[in-house]
């Protein structure tokens, strides 16, 4: 079975700090059904910045958030098949927020991950992945997606 | 057809272009002669694992796309936040907010 996985960037989160639901997240990961693990340019910026944040408050040490950087920014630019905004999706992002009644982050991740639905034909299973539950139910709404999780 | 466009068969290149090019997306580089002399070199853009080809080729087609190339594969993470407050995740989550 071929599988397209699209995370959040609460999830990938969790792929790097061990807290609540790591084992899940690094299971998805893991997976060997899994074809390629997709996400938006815009979960990069939001994850440094969480990291970023635990260092000013004294979460975690500079150093460790230094070398947290390098390791994520690796995997992220290597690893993932990671997604542009393009200006059109903004347009889209938009709309599906104000349609949606989701925030604007939500709906750019919504688009960026719904324009993968060219390759979802030769997929058996494409599944959306977030720990945000407003995010989910919009993504379920959209009925594009073999599962989502939350 | 433009007069000045040259039509070839087959016959005249070195390999059959159609395999040519699924070598290349394998990854290997490929040189076609035409008439027995070197004429086009096709060079990969990525190397595709093979069970997943189909599906990062479909990926790579899609504007805005930029492909992995590596496993997503990762170990358990051991860092932790220290001290009371949010995880990472409820973080992005206020981040939003």
């Amino acid at each position: 079975m071929k599988k397209l996985v699209y995370l959040d960037s609460c999830v990938i989160a969790k792929l790097f700090l061990l807290e609540d639901r790591s084992d899940e997240a690094i299971a998805l990961v893991n997976d060997p059904e899994v074809v390629s693990v997709l996400t938006s340019d815009l979960s990069f910026v939001e994850v440094c910045g969480v990291f970023s944040r635990a260092a000013a408050q004294g979460r975690i040490t500079m150093p460790q958030c230094q070398a947290f950087l390098a390791k994520f920014r690796e995997w992220f630019l290597t690893a993932t098949t990671h997604i542009s905004i393009r200006l059109d999706q903004i347009t889209m992002a938009g709309a599906a927020a104000i349609d949606l009644g989701i925030r604007g982050a939500d709906a750019l991740h919504l688009v960026a991950a719904t324009s993968a639905l060219g390759a979802a034909p030769v997929v058996d299973a494409f599944i959306f992945v977030t720990y945000d539950v407003k995010l989910a139910k919009a993504a379920r709404d959209t009925g594009v997606f073999t599962s989502v999780v939350d | 057809m433009k007069p000045d466009q040259q039509t070839y068969t087959v016959k005249e290149f070195s390999v059959n272009p159609s395999r040519a090019i699924h070598r290349a997306l394998q990854g290997v580089e490929v040189t076609i002669s035409l008439r027995g002399v070197p004429a086009v070199r096709l060079v990969p853009l990525g190397t595709f694992r093979d069970a997943s080809e189909e599906v990062l080729l479909n990926l790579a087609a899609t504007p805005g796309f930029q492909v992995a190339q590596l496993s997503p594969r990762l170990p358990m993470p051991t860092l932790q936040l220290s001290g009371p407050g949010p995880s990472a995740a409820e973080m992005i989550l206020e981040d939003r907010r």
